[in-house]
């Protein structure tokens, strides 16, 4: 391997508790079954990482992979994926992040790394090249991610180090830290930097001056061109080129969806303030990860500094769920969040819970509702856990059971549920609620076919479906790893990871590999525990509908909902309880062996 | 024509360094481009370098094998790789360019500088930003 297609063929092994760094050779077999990116860091960790291993203990082991296309010029496809046990939810956890690390890794020599153990003191992990160190990073530890990666360019004498690193929040283990790449783009959600500041690990920098290959140069330059012309740069995708997804904020408040005020309203009369308008008002630049020609990031100068951002998901969460409809606001809070190394989704969730909870006189943490200054200031608690931040860094879930508000959270298996209510879009609920890593978006975002496509979203009907054939292809979608904003058909897909990898699969293989992985998610998850009575949404999805919007008066049975979620785990051949069935395993060719139920 | 740069529309994608060094080389290899980007993430800026046969060409001169040349003010740099020993892998070209815009590439040993694809600039083709294109040529999209 390595000269004849897009891998590296080389896997960085780390183990942080005795120091030693190892080369080996990326397993072929897996690649072939699993590609790259989600489907070998899942593969990878699922071998190396025994059940039920404390999230937070050394034990843990975080994976860093990078897609199989990383390196060529296809575009989005410089993504990364972390994998490890997600201290916020206890399931699987793969968090991405856009830039350039994946390039720089791949450039480097290496598919991946492989970590483990927990460093003696404050540690960086530095890859240039064959050259692969672990540096002493007391003079940062407590410093901001900003700062931080500076160091690490100063460390390697290189520019063009591109770093993951955690600010305090990972430091001080807060669940829903993350990992900041290139100052504003984060591996954001399930609490990756907590796993780093775990580990006492501070930063991971990667720059490669290598090459990577494919089979054919000639052809396969011939045939991205026409997939770039025709497939690519069109309507499908320009969107995220002319205004990136702040646009969303509109879509979304037409919809009644935009979650306001600790997700008890579906429209902020403030979202003006906030929306699309007000990025591009203050927009000076387009910025992109590596090899993409859409460049989505909207590089903004606000009267809180310069920023790429925010993104809709900050816009909302951070925004109209705290009632803020100063975009300044909203930056500081970003800006905040990407410095001292938190995930902008969670924090706006908990920080719109805890104001609603001040609201109905249930707790009153000093928090409420357009409080520009409360809310900066517990943003930065949160991140040190001192004062109030203590236990409003502990996450919604936490929060809910132990002052009584569980009748008001949104969140699935302790994850915060992003800015989509689904009371606005029932097929949501089965999304955040099925998805491998907790409430999350992104593995099937079906909103985007009802609510923002004129058609019904007030229905279950066709939603197991759809959020099954969502999820099984963002799956496979993820081992190039390309990114939610090329909406890439799945023909095209075979036809570029064929011609990088030079295996001959076929669209048929593509579908299948995608079921595979979301398959050995389901048996992690399952190993650690996870059932069905954890797949159901939060008791506020039925029991409070929406008071206006769209969306007002909407909302379904519990009934309902578990017809539904009978529904897909029929569809996927899994029993009522949730739990993969031996044929099913073995129809995906994964040894039943490695599933040792508990 | 030779090429042009607007720095402030260049999103740091790094596209021109990978599709440089694949026609050239057939291999992804942003440090054998002859195009460079240098990014300020947190800036949100970007500037983008390659020859653009500058008037005075200082690069040949400096040269001490008479290995650069070009056929006229304005035309792509010609480096004649007989000639070319990359002054024993400390080569006098690179720093004599102002702009940075001369490269060493570490596998041949050898000056590094845009030839303009002989004529189809393919940093132009793919720059969906028009930071660099064709200076007198007009962009269409
Ligand atoms: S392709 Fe264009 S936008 Fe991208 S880095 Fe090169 S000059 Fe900049
Ligand atoms: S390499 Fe530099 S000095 Fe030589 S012609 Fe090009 S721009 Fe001018
Ligand atoms: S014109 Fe051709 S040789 Fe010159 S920088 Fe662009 S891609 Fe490279």
């Amino acid at each position: 391997m390595g000269q004849k297609n897009c891998y590296a063929g080389k896997v960085l092994r780390v183990d942080l508790t005795t120091g030693t760094v190892l080369t080996e050779p990326l397993n072929e077999s897996w690649a072939r079954d699993f590609i790259g990116g989600k489907g070998l860091g899942f593969r990878y960790l699922f071998e190396l990482l025994p059940p039920h291993t404390d999230p937070l203990s050394p034990d843990n082991v975080l994976i860093i992979f990078t897609g199989a296309l990383a390196g060529t010029c296809v575009a989005t496809t410089a993504r990364t994926v972390v994998c490890t046990r997600s201290p916020a939810t206890g399931t699987i956890l793969d968090s991405y992040v856009g830039g350039a690390f994946a390039l720089q890794l791949k450039l480097a020599g290496y598919d991946g790394i492989i970590i483990t153990g927990k460093a003696p003191q404050p540690t960086a992990l530095l890859i240039q090249d064959e050259r692969v160190e672990l540096r002493d990073a007391t003079p940062v530890w407590g410093r901001g991610i900003w700062e931080t990666d500076g160091w690490m360019k100063e460390q390697a004498g290189d520019n063009d180090l591109v770093t993951l690193s955690i600010g305090p929040a990972g430091e001080h283990l807060v669940p829903f830290a993350c990992l900041t790449s290139e100052a504003y783009r984060q591996a954001g959600r399930g609490g990756a930097g907590a796993v780093f500041g775990s580990k006492n690990l501070k930063s991971v920098g990667a720059r490669g001056t290598g090459a990577v290959h494919v089979p054919d140069m000639r052809s396969f330059l011939a045939l991205y061109e026409e997939i770039l012309r025709t497939n690519l740069l069109t309507e499908a995708n320009l969107w995220a080129n002319a205004t990136g997804t702040p646009m969303i904020v509109d879509l979304s408040q037409g919809a009644g969806l935009l979650p306001t005020r600790g997700f008890s309203q579906g429209v902020f009369e403030g979202a003006g303030g906030i929306n699309s308008d007000a990025i591009q008002a203050r927009k000076r630049a387009s910025r992109a990860c590596a090899t993409c020609p859409l460049a989505c990031g909207q590089f903004t100068h606000s009267a809180s500094g310069p920023m790429e951002g925010p993104e809709y998901e900050t816009l909302g969460m951070g925004g109209s769920n705290c009632a803020m409809s100063d975009l300044d606001a909203v930056t500081a809070f970003n800006r905040l969040c990407d410095n001292l190394g938190l995930d902008t989704i969670s924090t706006g969730n908990v920080l719109g819970l805890a104001m609603l909870m001040a609201e109905e006189g249930i707790h009153d943490f000093g928090v409420h509702f357009g409080d520009v200054e409360e809310y900066l200031d517990a943003t930065e608690s949160i991140a040190y856990r001192r004062g109030v931040g203590e236990e409003l860094s502990k996450g919604a879930r936490y929060l809910a059971r132990t002052y009584g508000a569980e009748h008001l959270v949104m969140e699935n298996k302790g994850l915060e549920f992003p800015a989509y209510d689904p009371r606005g879009s029932y097929g949501m609920a089965l999304a955040y609620c099925t998805s491998d890593r907790g409430g999350c978006h992104m593995r099937a975002w079906t909103v985007a076919n009802d609510a923002f496509a004129g058609a019904d979203p007030f229905t279950l009907e066709g939603r197991a479906e759809m959020t099954m054939a969502l999820q099984n292809f963002n799956s496979v979608k993820w081992t190039g790893i390309f990114c939610d904003f090329w909406a890439i058909d799945a023909a095209t897909l075979t036809k570029l990871l064929a011609a990088g990898t030079g295996q001959p699969y076929t669209e048929a293989d593509i579908y299948k590999i995608g079921e595979r992985i979301w398959n050995l998610a389901r048996i992690f998850n399952v190993r650690e525990g996870f059932r069905r009575k954890d797949d159901v949404p939060p008791p506020a999805i039925f029991d409070r509908p929406l008071p206006e919007g769209a969306a007002a008066g909407k909302n379904f049975t519990r009934e309902e909902y578990e017809a539904a979620l009978s529904e897909y785990y029929r569809l996927r051949g899994w029993d009522e309880e949730g739990i993969p069935t031996p044929e099913k395993l073995a129809e995906l060719g994964i040894p039943y062996s490695i599933f040792r139920a508990p | 024509m030779p090429l042009k740069f607007v720095n402030k529309s260049c999103t740091g994608c790094r596209l021109c360094e990978l599709i440089c060094s694949a026609t050239h080389f057939g291999e992804f290899a942003p440090t054998r481009a002859r195009i460079r980007v240098n990014n300020n993430p947190l800036e949100g800026k970007s500037a983008v370098m390659a020859c653009f046969s500058c008037p005075k060409a200082p690069c040949i001169v400096a040269c001490p094998r008479e290995a650069i040349s070009r056929v006229g003010a304005r035309q792509p740099l010609t480096i004649d790789l007989q000639k070319c020993d990359g002054c024993g892998g400390n080569p006098a070209c690179v720093p004599a360019c102002p702009y940075g815009a001369m490269y060493f590439d570490l596998v041949t040993q050898k000056a590094l500088a845009c030839d303009l694809c002989g004529g189809d600039p393919q940093c132009v083709k793919y720059c969906y930003s028009h930071a660099v294109s064709l200076a007198g040529v007009e962009i269409t999209d």
